[in-house]
């Protein structure tokens, strides 16, 4: 068996994935643009709100869209990955930090919407004024494999540290 | 080679091979919690309720249909939850020390193609068969959300992974050939 297959064969995957990860994140944003922050302008252009109570406005379903931008820089943090995969560059300290990075910001995400994101809204709108904990099944399981991912990076740490002294002795 | 440097790097991957052991002791019994949480969440929300709800309510017609998109619904987090089943099993050969073993990473890249399958399944496959349900059949829907996306996107980084730690182990099964044929 060729024992490079595998690596070209990863090479080829990452090989333009980098573009699309490009769209997802494009995507993630606009459509939080378009979900969180586009109703209440389109009411103060049209004079149906005032400018301050846009900005309190903005500011709320700031705390809600946060999730979102935390998940697009997750997601951001694969094209780093991706583009030292398509060079080849399979062992370096950038795609395996990448990799852990990657974990840690979606882990972020689903524990700022968890715990943070309707508390922190109810505290700014003064709806609510205790703890609210927000979850699905869906986000029980990015939580564990976003900790996984975590994982995955360090041990990928571990084997380009050991590659780099290798690499220095021959 | 220096017999110091040989030692270096000895130390530095039984270190790796430790720590990633040391972790996954810390995470398999987290992932069985979550496992059996989602497991429950899936059984409450999507089966036991609209089940319940189907027989014990008037309106026939209208709680069979709600019945059948709950258990459209509940496809992505199955397969998330078979997912977590996987990487139990993985985190478990962690901890026995495998960590380039080749059925960790098969392992490896089924956790990654569950998570793919799993945000397929959520972003295409079940807002189609939904609208099959209701009755509507014009064209093709999706659902982008950023979780599906990032979910998508941490199973590719996890397939690409696999590859990298398959090459790693065959490469090193090579290697291991060629010095027992020397001895």
């Amino acid at each position: 068996m060729n024992p490079e297959a595998p690596l070209s064969r990863a090479q080829k995957l990452a090989s333009g994935t980098g573009a699309w990860v490009v769209v997802g994140v494009t995507i993630i944003l606009a459509s939080t643009a378009l979900e969180f922050f586009a109703p209440p302008l389109r009411q103060a252009f049209a004079g149906d709100i005032t400018w301050r109570s846009l900005i309190r406005t903005m500011g709320a379903q700031a705390v809600l869209a946060m999730p979102n931008v935390l998940l697009a820089i997750a997601l951001w943090q694969l094209k780093t990955v991706l583009d030292e995969y398509e060079r080849a560059n399979f062992f370096t300290n950038r795609a395996s930090h990448a990799v852990r990075r990657a974990g840690e910001w979606a882990l972020w995400a689903i524990g700022y919407k968890i715990i943070a994101a309707q508390t922190l809204h109810g505290w700014i709108t003064q709806t609510s004024r205790s703890f609210v904990i927000n979850y699905e099944s869906f986000d029980l399981g990015l939580i564990a494999f976003a900790g996984f991912v975590m994982l995955a990076g360090r041990v990928l740490e571990a084997a380009t540290a050991i590659k780099q002294e290798n690499d220095q002795i021959v | 080679m220096a017999p110091e440097t040989e030692q270096t790097r000895e130390t530095i991957w039984r270190d790796s091979v430790i720590r990633a052991a040391a972790e996954a002791s810390r995470l398999q019994p987290l992932a069985t919690i979550f496992l059996v949480a989602a497991l429950l969440l899936i059984l409450g929300r999507y089966i036991i309720s609209p089940v319940a709800d189907a027989f014990f309510s008037e309106d026939n017609d209208r709680d069979f249909q709600d019945l059948a998109r709950n258990f459209i619904d509940a496809g992505p987090p199955l397969i998330l939850a078979w997912g977590l089943w996987e990487t139990r099993n993985y985190l478990g050969r962690l901890t026995k020390g495998e960590v380039w073993g080749p059925a960790t990473a098969q392992l490896l890249g089924r956790v990654g193609d569950s998570l793919l399958w799993a945000a397929a399944m959520a972003m295409l496959v079940a807002p189609n068969l939904r609208n099959w349900i209701e009755g509507s059949f014009g064209g093709l829907d999706w659902q982008f959300e950023a979780e599906y996306l990032v979910l998508a996107g941490l199973g590719l980084l996890l397939s690409l992974i696999a590859r990298v730690v398959r090459n790693v182990v065959e490469v090193a099964a090579a290697l291991k050939a060629d010095s027992d044929q020397i001895v």
